[in-house]
């Protein structure tokens, strides 16, 4: 009578492996022919997203299968990353930024690996031999045309326009604490205000929330709650990315002529995201293929329409909604990543005894 | 056969039953008396498996049974307040300790019909009334045919008239069944009604056995006497044949001298008589009359009579058929 | 309390105990060692730390004393809800029951929007800012909690111990004050604890619905870990964060202290009667409309927004789902059927270790089993950073689990368990004992006693567990968030991804509503599970 209640649990224990079992195979697609090629993982972020037949191509032209691994978010993945270096998880990691990219030096969790597509990238995208610059997209004031148009005032141009009470209780950001593109453009302000002067930065957050700044918790609660372009919401300037107006034309289901919002290309911040080869893994050359992948026009043109980034390839060509419809600011902020590493928490500290009061 | 010998339980910790000796022979209905917490449950249970003595044997057919479990030992144990399972029909209920034998459908049909519920195969047992919960309790330990079937107050629930019915019926069963029952109770007339042997359970230990004649006619001490419903219990002088109470004489030529304790039979009262006293109450009993004399010292007797007695002034005598000495109180 | 002999102790201890010693203890412990060591010693000084600051000490106050509100504030609402439909019986009750759970599967991020726009700056009420909107959206997401738990425990007491107490003269307030409350604690406690355990740790509301004021301990670690990459703080508040849960786990086990009650369970068919009255039907009407009302809207709201296409309404999004192709748009049924076969898995898991677990709880008094019980609701209480993140460090050898996706259903299953102990441990224990000795004396061996007598008895409170379970996997969102995991997404995944890009927004509602139906779909199956006696009663 042991053995049978026993063998209920047993039975249900088995259950499971055959289900979970089952789930594993649903990723893993087996060749037709008997040598298993190559795998290797790419660890990336949520907001990877490739055409599919992409990746297969690059298994046709390198016998190399890739499997991807998703974390929420680059913090996510960077931690993930730090905490199993010693028995890392995946061969190359995808998506880290230059908001985090000192960290991730710091603490080795790189290989060095020059590919050599290398030289299509710009000078100003590159940092060093340890990651490889894939993509940037720039974070933005992004404003709803239509608020403008009417009787109101004009379009702001600058940031410093942004106190003005003629805007205020327009702006929406978010909190650089929880949010990516929240913390990019605090840093925006930071470089151009910077910490020393007349005018710094914490001056210029005091005006802004003296002008009715409103702060979300992430960019989808400031997009799709007090947004006005993308929802009832009442506010016409939200951060967001330079290439979130070509989305908003290229996911309309009624054909636009011109994207509803704009951008503003002051106070932009520069956002690089990289890839490396993780330390420690077994497929260094099959890693380094994959990076040159990564950098091949094929991939690089494949990227602003699948995740609204730019490419890192000079030479790449744009799809036409973002040659028609992005902006891409000239004169972005940018700042060395060591320095956003090394005051990160007292900056996001700072800001949030000024925006709280 | 059942034979407990020496048996000691612990309820709730204490010891508390003691120096319990029974037999029940093959066939008999062996009855248990006693008032609520004398022990009838814990003894019931005790012989089911479901407490472990801490003393004494139980064996059935001359086999110890110490250490078999509950469900192995063959007995039937019809609950207090009937453990019908609500989750099951009268007929899964009633066929749950025969569950798969080759004829479980014509046994619980058998069954429900010989407790008079035919029919009742698909009823929700949650919406049944009293008397048929009992007769689905009966049904479902009859089904297995235990070698003991042990009953705990098993009319308790129900109403008088029903009870009175069903007792007999219940008799009736158990010798047509040739059934070996023990049957515990509270009420002295359904132990009279239904037993062969009984015996009177007091404090954890055994006051008196015996036939219910037996019992009836010579109650062990005034304390049973008191339990199965006798009222007058008197301390008399006897000499001569005649008992003298505080409140007068009356004849006992049976009776030797000394000092005894009897009890005079509430039938044993007749009016027209002797003795004087006065007629307090009067209590219509349906088929008789109560009533209560107050004696000139303020005792009361009860009787039992015929006849309206009328209230106030009366004179009765007292036969001498209906006069028991109780044993001796050991000193 | 006597329970089933025979049972293998060891057995129905070692398995829990193993499963949650590797899956749990090892992981958490793993990750906080590795945050509060260095260099081969303990530091403390994070400790001094987190107490320093102002920040966070106010988070910890926050964090406990929102969750008491929640908690009450959850029973007190959601408490007519489940006496109607524990008493009564009515149209649609099925399929209303399983709508009641849809908000709690939902992922934060997506009622979030819904909770803004009716209780924002342009909604309704404004309410933002204020603490009231994270009190409602905590009624909001824990509301099927309170009702399935206490409800499903109330449909099996018998109300005719309410009716004596009412002929005895006592007023209709009087007798549930003094005779329904008191039989209802036990499942009154088991609910609370589990919304105290879920609003103590909660994330996503107190970030999107908080605004700067207001944050959690939750929160503070998940800023100190992903944010500002200091590991040690972060440590140190999961730390506290156990402490505070394991101490309130203990009284709550203290308090519940076995008084077991053997009460008169009936089956729920016939406790649940149609409303006569007018006082009934006045009463059932009212609840459902208030309930629905308040469950009702931000998900209309929801589904509304998903059939809004630029010319008005229509199927455009759903369209855009199905026919999309990019690596964006998984196809619904990828993410569907995903979402399933996880949530099964995890539901067997959780069900098997759960209900072995609740027998010990349920028959054993003494410390091991309080002890036991304490360990079983952690996961509940602990950071889903922390424990997301623990599994990295700890699971890489001798197997490495790290990113094998048999981690999902694992990580589901830890917190869905508290719910299977918590729902079948009351009725487990309410099981009248003369019902096994009178199987017995009817020849049935321990194991069929506990198969054809116990086994039925709970198996309501079995499959409301499991139904929590189901639940629970469907929307689970927090140690996930921390995994690496193979790229096919479940449901709340896709949606996040959509919902964290221009442009997909009616897309994200449109699988959001996909998600709604597939979990009332599932609680209603589930609910309406019959297996031989199983769920009957």
């Amino acid at each position: 009578m042991q053995h049978m209640s026993g063998a209920r649990r047993s039975s249900g224990l088995i259950l499971i492996l055959a289900l979970a079992l089952a789930a594993c195979s649903q990723d893993t697609t087996e060749p037709a022919n008997t040598q298993r090629p190559e795998q290797i993982t790419l660890l990336t972020h949520d907001a990877f997203a490739v055409s599919d037949g992409i990746l297969q191509d690059f298994t046709n032209e390198t016998g190399v299968e890739v499997q991807i691994l998703t974390s929420d978010d680059a913090g996510t993945m960077l931690n993930q990353a730090i905490l199993t270096k010693d028995n890392p998880i995946a061969d190359v990691m995808y998506g880290i930024d230059n908001t985090f990219l000192s960290r991730a030096l710091s603490e080795g969790i790189f290989e060095p690996y020059t590919s050599s597509s290398l030289s299509a990238v710009p000078e100003s995208l590159r940092a060093g031999d340890q990651v490889t610059p894939i993509d940037y997209g720039d974070v933005c004031i992004n404003y709803d045309k239509a608020a403008f148009e009417n009787n109101g005032p004009s379009v702001p141009l600058t940031l410093q326009d942004l106190t003005d009470p003629a805007y205020g209780d327009m702006l929406v950001v978010e909190d650089p604490a929880t949010s990516s593109p929240g913390l990019a453009f605090m840093l925006a302000t930071i470089a151009k205000f910077g910490e020393t002067g007349d005018y710094t930065w914490q001056d210029y957050w005091r005006d802004l929330t003296t002008n009715g700044v409103k702060v979300d918790a992430g960019w989808t609660e400031a997009y799709y709650s007090d947004f006005s372009a993308a929802s009832d919401g009442t506010r016409p300037l939200v951060v967001s990315y330079a290439s979130s107006p070509p989305a908003e034309v290229y996911y309309s289901e009624v054909p636009l002529d011109e994207p509803p919002t704009g951008v503003l290309t002051d106070g932009c911040f520069r956002q690089v995201e990289y890839a490396g080869i993780l330390a420690g893994t077994g497929h260094a050359e099959a890693a380094g293929k994959l990076i040159d992948f990564m950098l091949s026009p094929e991939f690089q043109e494949d990227m602003p329409l699948n995740m609204f980034v730019f490419p890192a390839r000079s030479d790449a060509t744009l799809p036409s909604v973002f040659a028609e419809f992005a902006t891409v600011p000239d004169h972005p902020e940018t700042m060395d990543p060591g320095l956003i590493e090394q005051h990160r928490e007292e900056w996001i500290q700072q800001w949030t005894e000024i925006v709280r009061s | 056969m059942l034979e407990v010998r020496d048996l000691a339980v612990s309820f709730e910790g204490k010891p508390f039953m003691h120096h319990v000796n029974l037999t029940v022979p093959d066939g008999d209905v062996l009855a248990i008396l006693g008032p609520s917490g004398s022990g009838k449950s814990t003894l019931l249970r005790a012989v089911a498996g479901l407490e472990s003595p801490d003393a004494g044997s139980i064996s059935w057919d001359g086999e110890l049974l110490d250490g078999v479990p509950p469900h192995a030992r063959g007995f039937g144990l019809m609950f207090q307040d009937y453990a019908l399972f609500p989750h099951m029909t009268v007929g899964a209920n009633v066929a749950f300790g025969i569950e798969g034998r080759s004829d479980v459908k014509e046994r619980t049909a058998e069954v429900l019909e010989r407790v008079g519920l035919a029919g009742y195969d698909h009823r929700s047992v949650g919406r049944l009334s009293g008397g048929e919960q009992q007769r689905v309790a009966l049904a479902r330990s009859l089904a297995p045919e235990p070698r003991l079937l042990m009953l705990d107050e098993p009319v308790g629930s129900l109403d008088r008239a029903l009870r009175e019915r069903i007792v007999p019926e219940l008799r009736e069963l158990f010798l047509r069944l040739h059934i070996t029952a023990i049957y515990v109770t509270h009420d002295q007339e359904e132990a009279f009604t239904v037993a062969d042997q009984m015996v009177i359970l007091r404090d954890g230990t055994i006051v008196q056995t015996g036939t219910p004649e037996q019992v009836w006619s010579s109650p062990a001490d005034a304390w049973v006497a008191r339990f199965l419903g006798f009222s007058n219990i008197i301390d008399v002088d006897v000499s001569a044949g005649v008992a003298t109470a505080p409140w007068g004489t009356f004849e006992v030529p049976a009776l030797d001298d000394g000092r005894h304790q009897v009890i005079v039979r509430e039938t044993a009262i007749e009016l027209n008589g002797p003795l004087h006293g006065v007629v307090r109450q009067r209590r219509f009993r349906g088929g008789h009359y109560e009533a209560a004399i107050e004696m000139q010292d303020g005792t009361i007797l009860e009787t039992e009579l015929g006849v309206a007695p009328a209230i106030g002034d009366t004179s009765f005598g007292i036969d001498p058929q209906g006069v028991v000495r109780l044993p001796d109180r050991e000193a | 309390m006597k329970r089933p002999r025979r049972i293998s102790d060891v057995f129905l201890v070692g398995i829990p105990l193993l499963f949650l010693a590797y899956f749990f203890a090892y992981p958490l412990g793993a990750i906080l060692l590795k945050s509060l060591v260095t260099n081969g010693r303990v530091d403390l000084t994070p400790f001094g730390d987190v107490f320093n600051r102002g920040t966070l000490r106010g988070a910890i106050w926050f964090t406990a004393w929102q969750a008491t509100a929640s908690m009450l504030l959850t029973l007190a609402m959601a408490l007519p809800a489940a006496y109607v439909f524990a008493r009564y019986r009515f149209r649609g009750k099925s399929l209303m029951k399983a709508a009641i759970t849809v908000p709690f599967v939902l992922p934060t991020v997506v009622v979030g929007t819904a909770f803004l726009a009716l209780l924002g700056p342009t909604g309704v009420v404004d309410l933002s800012g204020t603490v009231w909107l994270i009190l409602i959206a905590h009624v909001f997401f824990n509301f099927a909690v309170v009702v399935r738990t206490v409800g499903g425990f109330w449909g099996n007491l018998d109300p005719r111990l309410e009716e004596a107490a009412r002929m005895l003269g006592a007023s209709r307030w009087k007798a549930f004050r003094t005779i329904t409350l008191p039989l209802l604690r036990p499942a009154l406690a088991a609910a609370g604890s589990i919304v105290f355990l879920f609003t103590f740790t909660s994330f996503g509301v107190i970030l999107i619905l908080g605004g700067l004021r207001f944050s959690t301990i939750e929160v503070e670690i998940y800023r100190q870990t992903i944010t500002y990459l200091q590991l040690p703080i972060a440590a140190a508040l999961a730390v506290i964060q156990l402490v505070g849960v394991t101490s309130i786990l203990v009284a709550y086990s203290t308090f519940q202290r076995r008084r077991t009650i053997e009460l008169p369970l009936r089956p729920s068919e016939e406790v649940a009667r149609s409303p006569r009255s007018t006082s009934d039907r006045l009463l059932v009407s009212g609840t459902l409309i208030i309930s629905g009302i308040f469950l009702g809207t931000p998900l209309a709201l929801l589904i509304v927004r998903s059939l809004r296409t630029g010319t008005g309404f229509g199927l455009a999004a759903y369209r855009s789902l199905a026919t999309q192709t990019s690596a964006l748009f998984v196809p619904p049924i990828d993410a569907i059927r995903n979402s399933l076969l996880i949530a099964t898995a995890a539901t067997v898991l959780a069900v098997t270790i759960g209900m072995m677990a609740a027998v010990i709880v349920a028959y054993r008094t003494g410390l091991f089993s309080r002890a036991f019980d304490v360990l079983l609701m952690l996961p509940l209480g602990t950071s889903a950073v922390t424990i997301g993140f623990g599994f990295l460090v700890a699971l890489g050898k001798p197997v490495d689990l790290r990113t094998s996706p048999i981690l999902l259903p694992i990580a589901h299953a830890l917190v869905a368990i508290p719910f299977v102990v918590r729902t079948a441990v009351p009725v487990m224990r309410s099981v009248r004992q003369d019902l096994r000795d009178a199987a017995a004396m009817l020849g049935a061996t321990p194991a069929r006693v506990w198969r054809r007598i116990d086994l039925p008895m709970i198996s309501r409170a079995g499959l409301i567990g499991a139904g929590f379970a189901f639940a629970v996997s469907l929307g689970e969102f927090g140690a996930t968030s921390f995994l690496a995991r193979p790229a096919t997404p479940t449901l709340p995944i896709a949606i996040f991804r959509l919902l964290g890009r221009p442009g997909t927004f009616p897309q994200a509602l449109a699988l959001a509503t996909i998600l709604m139906v597939l979990t009332a779909a599932s609680m209603f199956a589930i609910e309406r599970f019959r297996f031989g006696e199983v769920g009957e009663f």
